[in-house]
């Protein structure tokens, strides 16, 4: 943390953030709100520093996991942490991905990430195989259970481990910045944090496709305009 | 009669810690009396904290000033916290409050047994966790024979 937080940004600091934003721009297609806090409390160095290592960590994580799976791991490290920002943009970019690839939706809805938000952890791993119990789901469910496992104390055995471990770390990182906006967030608002959120004929598609399950799930919804 | 909003305790068995136990948001008068009770005990000397979040069935706007307030009281002191809280909401509460007083040494678990286990190392949240991710990165890029 670089210094209190009732000084204001620097002029450097305040060019650094226009660039930082437009940077964020052109990478996902929109500017994360988060951008303002992190050069607050890491300064402009620290920012650069966190970011190009939180890079650095998705694409290792995508090669080792799965391009799909690293994204809900990322998403439920940060859930765990509290940060529903970091939680509900990270499933959506996972739930985004299988959409693309395998025309699925995942049972991890907007309504589901709300409900895990405020789940215990003792009772989330039920909940989770419950959610996840269809065979196709079989390998995010293990990935996604070692996630509150690791983090209630068990050992790190084996190669995804020592991936989820390096996610859950990096996100203790990530977190103390995204906290500010992942606090009272409603995952219904918070877009995929992916650069796949420019693709924005396939976020379309995807939510037409789970407006239509909601009307199929409950025939009344369609009605409420 | 309503029950108590908290308890607070000083443990003696090592390590040595005060529990504040938080179980309701608390009345204006109540989050005085906490502050005050608090206060007491944290001021004589630098203090380990530990508040427990668990019981809480919710929290409002009011809470999470009680919190941040008796955070900046504990760093002020030159004590440390540590929250434990079994859900995500909580934690995340926990999160925003030693983010926003500015205390990079509290630190955020899922159960007492964590909590315990924490309180036996000197640990700075952010450098530990930018620590971590480097030197995990480094082993992970090493063994997947990549270079950069």
């Amino acid at each position: 943390m670089s210094r209190r937080r009732s000084v204001g940004l620097r002029l450097a600091e305040r060019v650094a953030l226009r660039l930082i934003d437009g940077m964020s721009k052109a990478f996902l297609g929109f500017v994360p709100p988060v951008n303002e806090e992190a050069v607050r409390t890491l300064g402009v160095r620290g920012y650069f520093r966190w970011s190009t290592s939180t890079g650095k960590v998705m694409k290792t994580l995508a090669d080792g996991l799965g391009e799909a799976e690293s994204q809900l791991v990322i998403g439920f490290a940060g859930l765990w942490l509290g940060c529903g920002y970091c939680g509900a943009g990270h499933i959506h970019a996972g739930n985004l991905i299988l959409f693309r690839d395998e025309g699925v939706l995942t049972p991890l809805s907007d309504e589901v990430i709300d409900e895990l938000y405020e789940t215990p952890d003792e009772r989330a791993e039920g909940r989770l195989r419950e959610l996840l119990s269809e065979p196709r789901y079989a390998r995010i469910l293990a990935l996604v259970l070692r996630v509150y496992q690791l983090r209630a104390g068990a050992e790190p055995s084996g190669a995804d481990d020592d991936y989820i471990a390096l996610a859950l770390t990096c996100w203790d990182w990530v977190t103390e910045c995204t906290i500010v906006e992942g606090l009272e967030m409603r995952p219904a608002t918070v877009p995929p944090l992916t650069p796949l959120a420019k693709n924005m004929a396939l976020r379309e598609r995807y939510a037409a496709a789970r407006a239509a399950e909601a009307v199929e799930r409950d025939p009344g919804e369609g009605d409420a305009g | 009669m309503s029950a108590p909003p908290y308890t607070l305790t000083r443990q003696v068995d090592p390590p040595p810690v005060i529990r504040l136990e938080l179980m309701r948001p608390l009345s204006e008068a109540e989050t005085a009396a906490l502050a005050d009770a608090l206060e007491a005990e944290v001021a004589a000397a630098p203090t380990t904290v530990l508040v427990e979040l668990n019981a809480l069935p919710r929290y409002d706007r009011r809470l999470r000033q009680t919190l941040l307030a008796l955070q900046r009281r504990i760093t002020a002191h030159g004590g440390r916290a540590v929250y434990v809280a079994d859900r995500p909401r909580l934690r995340g509460l926990a999160l925003w409050v030693v983010h926003m007083a500015e205390d990079s040494q509290a630190k955020i678990v899922g159960n007492v047994a964590a909590a315990t286990e924490w309180l036996r190392i000197s640990d700075h949240r952010v450098a530990a966790a930018e620590e971590g991710t480097l030197s995990a990165l480094g082993r992970l890029t090493k063994r997947r024979g990549g270079g950069s």
